[in-house]
């Protein structure tokens, strides 16, 4: 029964009202009928249509974004000179991709992608580790939590100074950056996904005498993945960042996508520059894309939208 | 309704989207490039009926005065207070040479009409750049009705700012930046050149420069540097840096005169870690600069084989489009106010000079211990004849530079009317 003054329940969903008199009582009650929506009457044209709004303005925001860049720089608005029109970097990354041996990218994004995936490797498997302990150990997470809380606002790049001393002035500085960065992030998804899973799947395991790995394997494991995802895909694009700021900073054989870029910046080289900044963006979207590939794999249990 | 709407906010969004298309394919030809049609900057430093600059409280202690060493031939100064002294040959690059000076407190002051802000950059606040600093502090830019905003901000990311006319003076070196900025013609050139160290070309004096491992060479007691050139050596940037122009040089200079480092393998790795790298043995050498060399000093196992040419500053001030093309008479007022700092408060061995030094340090954020343990620096605001093109040869050997072939001529690198007008050689 809705009170006198309450406001008005959500116009799109309560279509009519009506007053009624209960002729038992003979007090007067408040009836809701509530009148089917297009998505009620044909649900799957719904879904359809909706999918081709959703998608058509996914791609639409980003071609408006840089219609608006190139109109800028075209029309003299931005120094073209400098911030090179969407068209002009096309061009040159063709040209660098096709004809400049000089200008070997694929070297350089080899190179990058390998520091990369040994970074995200360690990191999530430092972090997984960490976080399904101190996720699953009350005591741990208060011994070990105070200390990863105040190490994880640490800027990582800061690091590489002290990495560098420490492992050699190699690969391993670079790869050490990423991993630490990926750590934090994997460390407190899956460990708040481990804490947050639901007493009663808990209960109902304890019910059925299940001990600890199978607590593990039936419950927390399932229950945590889809999120521990979420924590791994935010993982692959910050791996993406860290490493190109490291290669900024200290970059070995004087390789890497992020040793590029800034070298490009060097000899005011703005579209070499660029190159490597969409290089870098495109590597970041396969990247997470892949990571979200395997979640929705492995977790098919999960709501599509919790694992991306 | 809420379809209706739908459909209304779609069909705006591809209209939009439609005619931003359009627009976007409409007239690409405007050229963006900022036109340089300002005169040529009149004269305005040569008149010499200026009252007595204040030359600050400070400079009277400095020692080793340089005012009567100008060289005789190239441009001849006339302005009051820099007679004879405030321009030297170009062309000469003998060792022990003597920078241009003027009297304290000269070049007098013109100050502009009005107050005016310039936006001022630098990636550091260290000594070598601390003329601006004290230009500031000690009230010589105020002198010129000048008022500096200062911007931390590499060289390199400055020149696009300073072609936009955003940044006025940014602080640098003979890097790629300038000289890709000269070769394709953009408004930013340098204007006034910064420091050469007291003892370059010294190898009895420990410095700035490149240092080795002697267990890198065969034979450790005498090192023979032609081996260097096969070496894994490291800079703070990695190849692009002036620091291999100097090694190269000073290497020649020492008697390996076929000297080249295309097979050196060179890394970038940060300033302050390389000394680490040395001692590690991840390099053989390494550009090492102050106060980190001295380190090294009593460890027998190193050595210089390279300090900076002698008598050939490396950095840089470049002026932006506004200095250069727009208001030039802005950027006299500021060579005025930086070349009277250096007379007033940098001429000779200025570390001996406590005022001066409680200054730097406070500019610099240093303490003046810190400060005295290497030697003053012999401030100099002349660039030398051969250097852009010498620079650039290199660069263009080392692969640095490969979109030109043959080096850009120097006027459009270096404007030095600004200094020449300032001591009245303009």
């Amino acid at each position: 029964m809705t009170e006198p003054n309450s406001p008005r329940p959500d116009t799109t969903v309560l279509r009519d009202f009506a007053v009624a008199r209960n002729t038992v009582t003979g007090s007067s009650v408040r009836m809701i009928s509530r009148q089917p929506t297009a998505a009620d009457r044909n649900p799957g044209r719904h879904t359809r249509k909706r999918k081709i709004i959703e998608r058509t303005l996914g791609i639409a925001f980003p071609v408006v974004l840089i219609t608006l860049w190139q109109i800028a720089s075209v029309r003299g608005w931005i120094d073209r000179r400098f911030y090179p029109a969407p068209s002009d970097i096309v061009a040159e990354m063709r040209a660098t991709f096709r004809n400049n041996p000089k200008k070997n990218w694929w070297i350089d994004i080899g190179v990058s992608v390998r520091r990369m995936l040994w970074g995200y490797f360690w990191g999530v498997l430092l972090g997984l580790l960490f976080g399904f302990l101190l996720g699953m150990s009350r005591l741990l997470r208060a011994t070990i939590g105070p200390t990863l809380n105040a190490l994880y606002t640490v800027p990582k790049l800061a690091l590489i100074g002290i990495f560098l001393i420490i492992l050699g002035f190699d690969e391993k500085p670079i790869i050490a950056v990423v991993a630490v960065t990926v750590f934090f992030f994997v460390w407190i998804q899956t460990e708040s996904a481990v804490v947050y899973v639901p007493e009663g799947f808990r209960e109902a395991a304890r019910s059925f005498n299940a001990n600890r790995w199978q607590m593990f394997r039936h419950v927390i494991l399932p229950s945590a993945l889809p999120s521990i995802f979420v924590g791994l895909r935010v993982a692959a694009g910050v791996a993406v960042l860290t490493l190109i700021g490291s290669e900024f900073v200290f970059a070995p054989g004087n390789q890497g996508i992020g040793y590029r870029i800034n070298n490009a910046r060097q000899i005011l080289d703005p579209k070499q520059a660029y190159v490597g900044l969409v290089v870098a963006a495109l590597l970041g979207v396969l990247f997470i894309a892949i990571i979200r590939m395997l979640g929705r794999l492995l977790t098919p249990w999960a709501p599509k939208d919790s694992v991306g | 309704m809420l379809r209706t709407r739908k459909r209304l906010a779609t069909t705006v969004s591809v209209l939009a989207a439609a005619s931003l298309l359009i627009t976007a394919c409409g007239d690409d030809k405007k050229d963006a490039t900022p036109t340089t049609t300002a005169a040529a900057p009149s004269s305005t430093a040569a008149s010499t009926d200026s009252t007595t600059a204040g030359s600050g409280s400070t400079a009277e202690s400095t020692a080793g005065s340089t005012v009567d060493s100008a060289a005789s031939a190239g441009p001849k100064a006339t302005a009051k207070g820099c007679e004879g002294t405030g321009a030297t040959d170009p062309n000469d690059t003998s060792v022990g040479r003597k920078p241009a000076r003027c009297e304290k407190g000269f070049p007098a002051p013109q100050p502009l009409k009005e107050m005016t802000t310039i936006n001022v950059s630098s990636a550091f606040k260290l000594e070598f750049n601390s003329p601006l600093l004290l230009a500031d502090s000690m009230g010589e830019l105020a002198k010129e009705n000048l008022k500096m905003n200062f911007i931390n901000l590499k060289f390199a990311d400055a020149v696009p700012q300073m072609a936009a006319g955003q940044i006025d003076v940014a602080v640098g070196g003979l890097e790629v930046a300038l000289l890709a900025a000269g070769n394709q013609g953009l408004p930013v050139k340098a204007t006034l050149a910064n420091y050469f160290p007291p003892h370059a070309g010294d190898y009895t004096v420990p410095q700035t420069g490149l240092w080795c491992r002697r267990d890198a060479f065969t034979t450790p007691d005498k090192p023979n540097l032609k081996e260097i050139e096969k070496m894994k050596l490291a800079s703070s940037v990695g190849r692009g840096t002036v620091s291999w122009y100097y090694t190269v040089e000073e290497i020649r200079r020492q008697g390996v005169a076929d000297f080249n480092m295309v097979n050196a393998t060179i890394e970038a790795i940060p300033s302050a870690d390389i000394p680490a790298a040395l001692q590690n043995n991840a390099i053989n050498c390494g550009i090492i600069l102050d106060p980190m060399w001295l380190q090294f000093v009593d460890k027998p196992e190193y050595f210089l084989a390279a300090s900076q040419t002698p008598g050939e500053p490396l950095g840089i001030y470049a002026f932006g489009k506004r200095l250069l093309v727009d208001n030039p008479e802005i950027g006299d007022a500021f060579a005025r106010a930086f070349l009277r700092t250096v007379n007033t408060y940098f001429n000779g061995d200025y570390h001996k000079d406590p005022a001066v030094m409680a200054k730097i340090a406070e500019a610099t954020g240093q303490n003046p211990e810190q400060l005295s343990r290497v030697d003053s620096l012999v401030m100099d605001w002349e660039f030398r004849a051969k250097t852009t093109t010498e620079v650039q040869k290199l660069f263009i050997e080392l692969g640095v530079i490969t979109d030109w072939k043959t080096p850009v001529p120097e006027d459009k690198i270096i404007d030095r009317s600004f200094a020449l007008r300032a001591v009245g050689a303009g």
